[in-house]
């Protein structure tokens, strides 16, 4: 990186501090600490949601994700402005009326403690291990692109939040996230701005899509079904997937996941929640939808300029540094002459578009769609190599693909942009999930088990201290990372493997209000055992625990009732739809 | 307000469906 980058990216990050330490005042109580007084507007809310979403992986990992795959794993979020919708008619109005700090604590209120207790501890495992890992992601990417100290660069990543994060609470959180998604998308505009700009004279943005779209990589929508296929359920990203296990995955995330409820429960008002929710739902798909678009774009830069064999160099050093050598080597020779025929081929079906010329457009398409094959195989066969040469070696280079390009071709100043970009994506997120681990460690744990009757001040300052070690044990386990496939899958992994029963409580809470306490607590139970079975045996794609996860939880909580005296609280529930219209 | 609120219910949905519909034809389009 050059001084013009280091100062642009060191700037940029100061200046968010400085507004988080800025927007820091709040009344020294838990309502100003987690839910900023209820001040918020829906556009903060809206920016606050989103920037607690994206993460730094969301940024690495979908444009290369386009690049290798295509841009299908957009039908992923499909299901989003459904679960939106859900949400603000059933969750929302509920969360505002009991005045509640954490989601967890309606289920004491609809069922008993140990449900409550239960929900909040699956919570904090799932989200602090998801945290350490959303450190470790792009430290891994940084270190190795850059060749900075990993360990140095989990904790900036992982630390400086942390500043504002126990001194602002809630309230900083939200301003921040709105700063840090501004300078987010503007880097991430010119990104993709500059990939057009650097094409080769005369070739244009609608050629680029035409290139990208005759080797597959538009394929946004995926109808193709066969469900006698067994590979049919592990098919990962499919319109089917994408909108009942995405509509589960974002019903689950956003109606019991306190990172996110935690974000629209600052809001002023039911109706300004239910707007940053729903302008959420509108926005999500279309910036997906640009974000891998950027991805495809690369790729067809690729098609005109030399693309790597292997984009984690890394992985690339250590090869050529072990007995592999010559035949990684003589990989890499085939891998540009191969390049040198993607080149010709493409500029012959760009002029073939121009002189619209049906015949020569079809020849070109299926010879440049031979040569992408050819291109993967020589791959594939670079990836062999890299997992002989290391076993322990990490043979997808999904991540490392954008910053790759940013890095190698990108001028001076936006380099440093879109770290900067990088960095603060990992903020946003972060920090709402420090903000959230410390709200449920506190008023359902700390607060509710421990030491019920202390001051409002006494929780405050606790709060402080619990954001700390949290901050400090998402930081370890970024340390203790380590081999990960796709980074943005894995943390969706993880969350599926709680989310579905998760979920399974909740929805029976507002929707079965014969069930009992203790048949949900056991039934969740039983459905987790269920769940980690499933996945560990490999037989269906993550997207579908979700909904699996959910309806098991309900149905085991049917069949215990029927054998259990009910003990519940349902008055909380008395009247709860009446205020969904509000 | 409640129909503003049922509006924009509508209006999610319905644009969901018009992306769907719109990525349809851009896949068929460009592939």
């Amino acid at each position: 990186m050059s001084s013009l980058d280091w100062i642009v990216l060191i700037v940029t990050l100061l200046s968010v501090i400085a507004f988080g330490i800025y927007k820091s005042k709040t009344e020294k109580s838990l309502d100003g600490y987690f839910k900023g007084n209820n001040t918020m507007s829906w556009w903060l809310i809206l920016l606050s949601i989103m920037g607690t979403q994206a993460s730094a992986i969301t940024f690495l990992s979908a444009p290369g994700q386009a690049y290798t795959d295509g841009m299908r794993f957009v039908q992923y979020y499909f299901g989003l402005p459904l679960a939106m919708v859900v949400l603000c008619i059933t969750f929302v109005p509920m969360f505002h009326k009991l005045k509640i700090f954490t989601a967890y604590e309606f289920l004491e209120q609809r069922f008993d403690l140990p449900t409550r207790s239960l929900t909040s501890i699956l919570f904090l495992i799932q989200r602090g291990l998801s945290t350490g890992i959303s450190i470790y992601a792009p430290s891994i990417i940084l270190s190795s692109l850059l060749g900075w100290n990993i360990y140095l660069t989990n904790v900036v990543l992982g630390g400086l939040l942390i500043i504002y994060t126990v001194s602002g609470g809630a309230k900083a959180v939200a301003y921040t996230q709105m700063q840090q998604l501004i300078v987010v998308f503007v880097g991430m505009f010119l990104a993709g701005y500059m990939v057009v700009q650097m094409l080769p004279e005369g070739v244009g943005f609608t050629d680029a899509l035409h290139v990208a779209g005759s080797v597959g990589k538009l394929n946004v929508i995926e109808t193709h079904i066969d469900v006698t296929d067994s590979a049919w359920w592990k098919d990962k990203y499919n319109i089917w997937s994408g909108v009942i296990g995405g509509f589960f995955l974002a019903l689950s995330y956003f109606g019991t996941d306190q990172s996110q409820v935690g974000r629209y429960l600052t809001a002023k008002s039911v109706r300004e929640s239910r707007m940053g929710l729903l302008m959420n739902g509108l926005v999500k798909v279309p910036m997906q939808f640009l974000i891998l678009l950027i991805g495809s774009l690369v790729f067809v830069f690729y098609m005109y300029y030399n693309a790597p064999v292997f984009f984690n160099q890394k992985q690339v050093d250590k090869v050529l540094a072990s007995k592999y050598e010559s035949e990684f080597r003589h990989v890499q020779s085939r891998n540009d002459s191969l390049n040198g025929l993607k080149q010709a081929q493409t500029h012959l079906l760009v002029e073939a578009i121009h002189n619209e010329d049906a015949q020569s457009i079809s020849e070109a398409k299926s010879e440049l769609s031979a040569l992408n094959n050819q291109s993967s195989e020589i791959r594939g066969e670079a990836i062999t190599l890299i997992g002989k040469a290391d076993n322990g070696a990490d043979t997808n280079d999904t991540n490392y693909i954008f910053l790759y390009f940013v890095l190698n071709n990108l001028p001076a100043g936006l380099i440093g942009l879109l770290i900067a970009v990088i960095f603060l994506a990992s903020w946003g997120s972060i920090a709402a999930a420090l903000n959230s681990l410390c709200s449920t460690s506190i008023i359902d744990l700390y607060k509710r088990l421990w030491r019920q009757n202390e001051k409002d001040l006494h929780y405050y300052r606790a709060s402080k201290w619990i954001t700390v070690a949290w901050g400090l044990f998402c930081i370890a386990t970024a340390m203790f990372a380590s081999k990960l496939g796709s980074l943005i899958e894995a943390v969706n992994v993880l969350g599926s493997l709680f989310y579905g029963t998760m979920l399974g409580i909740f929805m029976l809470a507002f929707y079965m209000k014969k069930i009992g306490g203790r048949a949900v607590f056991y039934a969740a139970l039983l459905a987790e055992v269920g769940i980690i079975a499933i996945y560990v045996a490999d037989i269906i794609s993550f997207l579908w625990l979700n909904v699996i996860g959910c309806l098991l939880v309900m149905i085991w909580a049917y069949l215990l009732q029927l054998f259990m005296p009910k003990k519940s609280n349902d008055l909380v529930l008395e009247g709860g739809h009446s205020t969904s219209n509000q | 307000m409640k129909d503003n609120i049922r509006i924009l219910y509508g209006v999610v949905i319905g644009v969901l469906v018009l992306e769907i519909v719109l990525f349809y034809f851009f896949t068929q389009h460009f592939s």
